[in-house]
């Protein structure tokens, strides 16, 4: 017995041992997961069901200075086409139909659009490209297509969805909106990214069915901060006139490129901007901002800066008389030619500058600066035509003007050549700025493009006008340069623009172009030296000449010679439809003063009148014997559409007296 | 005091579902906003293109219309006290 005990202990603590060895391991198995490497499998769990997710920041948008918009970030769709979902039966009654609504809608053949879909399902494509980047009413009217309209799964319709970059107004200042991208910075977009970016917020999501998520905390980790708008100084009816005037001058002289910038005289205010460049196929697009960047040689426009100097220093006045002999001379071997052959003989200095006489304006500055060139330099800087303008826009071009401090830049001629605008260069907004600050009375102000930085239409920052120099020249001398300007209008190299109806004052430039050694078609080296062939023509101005509105630059490189190159031909056509444009859509105003009329009978009709619409019963009033102009203005005041037979006084009313109004509703009158 | 707690649960519960269900809903109207604001902006843009004076002087010119040459004149007449 007792042996027997004894056995069944052993095998009890056998059995005992091996249980409780297991025990041990399967805590120990526990414990090491649990606090070991929880950390490890808790993340595991974590990545599978919660995810960081990106709340992208809405990036600001662009308007022009009246509120329409010039970039936004709007919804592309492209579309494309799983052929092989369709059913058969469905697919041959109906591929014809929906190639004549593609053909209708993108422009190509409904043949083209057949062959394109029966090829494409015997190739059993399920990813065929049917056409890109369309607008989101595009995209809704091309799903109520046939076969598409069954759907994605039935009709094989798939619209992929993206986000980009659009300008509303097309290629309109492109290149001044700019950009902020892949490419780099351009424009307004470049210049003002950092505020109109905005940073995007994050928040941390739980997976629930479906496929969606659930934010887990009530707070964003990381709020998104949205991008400023940014409102520019754009008029969009005026950005149209100068962009169509220019597109079409450039066409028709088949320029290599062009720009146009309007600004507002006062305030500084850049009121349109166009750049236009030519490609190989001879279209124009905006190609680079040429009005900030391209620093040239301006030639004739310069002569203002010339003439503003010497009136200044008061060395000569508008009636002083220079000679411009046969219209040639040569200073140091080099020939100062006018483009009169014949000269201009003995003329006033005032019209030196309406003839534009380069030998004329030469002279005058030979004799009044050659000994004191810096004096010249000092009027120029004065001027600012020898630093940058300081623009926010990326790429803004730097100017040259030679000194006779710098020893290695000053020749002998570099002084004369200044003076009709050669050796020296600079941008067109340059040049803008100054002939603005005589449209100014002589206040320099400085060309901008941006008014606010809003956001929600909260502004956040007002740009002011910022005044460059607050006297650039004496208000004598104003006078005299804006009477010279108006004067090469009326009778000047510019009298081709001129009409009797609005006054304009500017000064035109013609300026050939300095071409590098290079060797040509032929083959033969040409050397570097000014061109005969490839002229620069640019009309610099203001309007109207006694209370400047606004001013203008019109710069054109490389027209065909055979068409013309004068700046007065070229240029200055686009200078006065601008103006003209302007001109004919601002009212004018005449006042009548005339006795007072009094009438018992249209006093009696217009209280009738008076009571209906005031009475707020809204309710159709009785028309009857009433006047059908007051009954019409009556009726579409209470937003009811009116139709009317016959002409008088209202004999009947399609919809009787009494009855409620409803916005939208039409009457019939019948009149005697 | 069990069926309160029970019932507690089943609160707890049916708000955790009411709240997946929310969340299906904003994501939804988030895609109808998306939409709008596509819609609006496209229309916008055919807006502003249409009403653009290159656009309608070209329109204008089937119909033998064109730019006047002379601004328009707004006439106001004073009455003598």
């Amino acid at each position: 017995m007792e042996n027997y005990k004894k056995s069944i202990l052993k095998k009890f603590y056998l059995v005992a041992s091996f249980m409780t060895l297991l025990l041990f391991s399967i805590v120990f198995r526990v414990v090491n997961i649990q606090y070991f490497q929880g950390e490890k499998y808790r993340q595991i769990s974590k990545d599978l069901t919660q995810k960081p997710f990106t709340i992208y920041a809405n990036k600001g948008n662009v308007y022009a200075s009246d509120g329409n918009l010039l970039a936004t970030s709007m919804s592309k769709y492209d579309i494309r086409m799983d052929v092989m979902s369709v059913d058969p039966k469905i697919f041959s009654r109906d591929v014809k139909a929906l190639s004549k609504e593609l053909s209708k809608f993108l422009g190509k053949s409904t043949q083209y659009y057949e062959n394109k879909l029966r090829k494409a399902r015997k190739f059993k494509n399920r990813y065929l490209l049917i056409t890109k980047n369309i607008g989101y009413n595009d995209y809704v009217k091309m799903k109520q297509f046939p076969i598409f309209r069954l759907g994605v799964y039935k009709g094989g319709f798939i619209a992929e969805q993206k986000t980009v970059r659009a300008h509303p107004i097309g290629k309109i200042a492109e290149r001044t909106i700019g950009y902020h991208d892949q490419r780099g910075d351009a424009g307004i977009e470049g210049a003002y990214a950092d505020e109109m970016t905005g940073v995007d917020g994050s928040r941390l999501k739980q997976k629930i069915g479906k496929g969606q998520w659930k934010p887990i905390n009530n707070v964003n980790e990381q709020e998104p901060i949205d991008g400023f708008d940014v409102i520019t100084t754009i008029d969009v009816n005026i950005q149209d006139i100068t962009h169509h005037a220019l597109l079409r001058q450039l066409e028709y002289f088949e320029a290599d490129h062009g720009c146009a910038v309007v600004m507002d005289t006062e305030t500084g205010e850049v009121k349109a901007i166009s750049n236009l460049g030519r490609t190989k196929e001879g279209k124009y697009y905006e190609k680079r901002n040429y009005a900030v960047w391209e620093s040239h040689e301006p030639g004739s426009t310069f002569k203002l800066a010339s003439l503003m100097a010497a009136l200044e220093d008061k060395v000569i006045d508008t009636a002083t008389v220079v000679d411009t002999e046969k219209g040639r001379i040569y200073i140091h071997g080099r020939k100062v030619e006018d483009s009169d052959r014949n000269g201009y003989g003995k003329i006033s200095a005032a019209r030196v500058f309406e003839v534009s006489s380069n030998v004329g304006i030469v002279k005058i500055i030979r004799k009044h600066y050659d000994h004191q060139p810096e004096k010249f330099i000092e009027h120029l800087e004065n001027f600012g035509m020898t630093q940058k303008i300081g623009l926010p826009i990326k790429g803004e071009g730097k100017p040259i003007v030679p000194s006779p401090k710098n020893r290695k830049t000053w020749y002998g001629t570099s002084l004369e050549w200044m003076a009709w605008g050669y050796g020296v260069s600079v941008t067109p907004m340059q040049t803008l700025m100054l002939f603005n600050a005589v449209a100014n009375d002589g206040v320099m102000v400085k060309p901008r493009f941006i008014k606010e930085i809003r956001k929600d239409n909260i502004v956040k920052k007002r740009f002011y006008k910022e005044v460059v120099n607050s006297r650039v020249t004496s208000e004598e001398t104003i006078k005299k340069l804006k009477k010279v300007m108006e004067n090469t209008v009326i009778r000047g190299t510019a009298d081709n623009i001129y009409s009797p109806n609005f006054s304009m004052a500017g000064k035109t430039g013609t300026a050939k172009k300095y071409v590098s050694r290079h060797v040509n078609e032929k083959g033969d080296t040409i050397p570097a030296g000014y061109s005969n062939k490839r002229y620069v023509a640019s009309f610099a101005g203001f309007f109207p000449v006694e209370k400047p509105k606004y001013s203008c630059i019109v710069v054109i490189h490389d027209p065909n010679k055979k068409k013309g190159y004068y700046g007065a031909t070229v240029a200055a056509p686009v200078f006065k439809e601008i103006a003209q444009k302007i001109y004919t859509s601002t009212p004018v105003e005449r006042e009548f003063v005339t006795e007072k009329f009094n009438s018992e009978v249209i006093a009696e009709n217009y209280k009738v009148y008076e009571n209906t619409i005031t009475s707020d019963d809204n309710k159709m009033p009785n028309l009857k014997g009433m006047p059908a102009m007051d009954a019409i203005s009556l009726l579409e005041n209470f937003g009811v559409k009116v139709k009317v037979r016959g002409v008088g006084k209202v004999k009947k009313q399609s919809i009787r007296r009494g009855t409620p109004i409803k916005k939208g509703m039409t009457i019939i009158l019948s009149l005697s | 005091m069990i069926i309160f707690i029970v019932m507690l649960l089943l609160i707890l519960i049916s708000n955790a579902h009411r709240a997946d269900k929310k969340v299906i809903e904003i994501s939804e109207l988030n895609k109808l906003k998306r939409e709008l604001r596509a819609e609006y902006i496209d229309t916008q843009t055919t807006l502003m293109r249409m009403k653009m004076e290159s656009t309608i002087r070209q329109k204008a010119k089937k119909m033998g219309l064109k730019p006047t040459q002379t601004p328009p004149k707004r006439i106001k007449v004073i009455d003598k006290e």
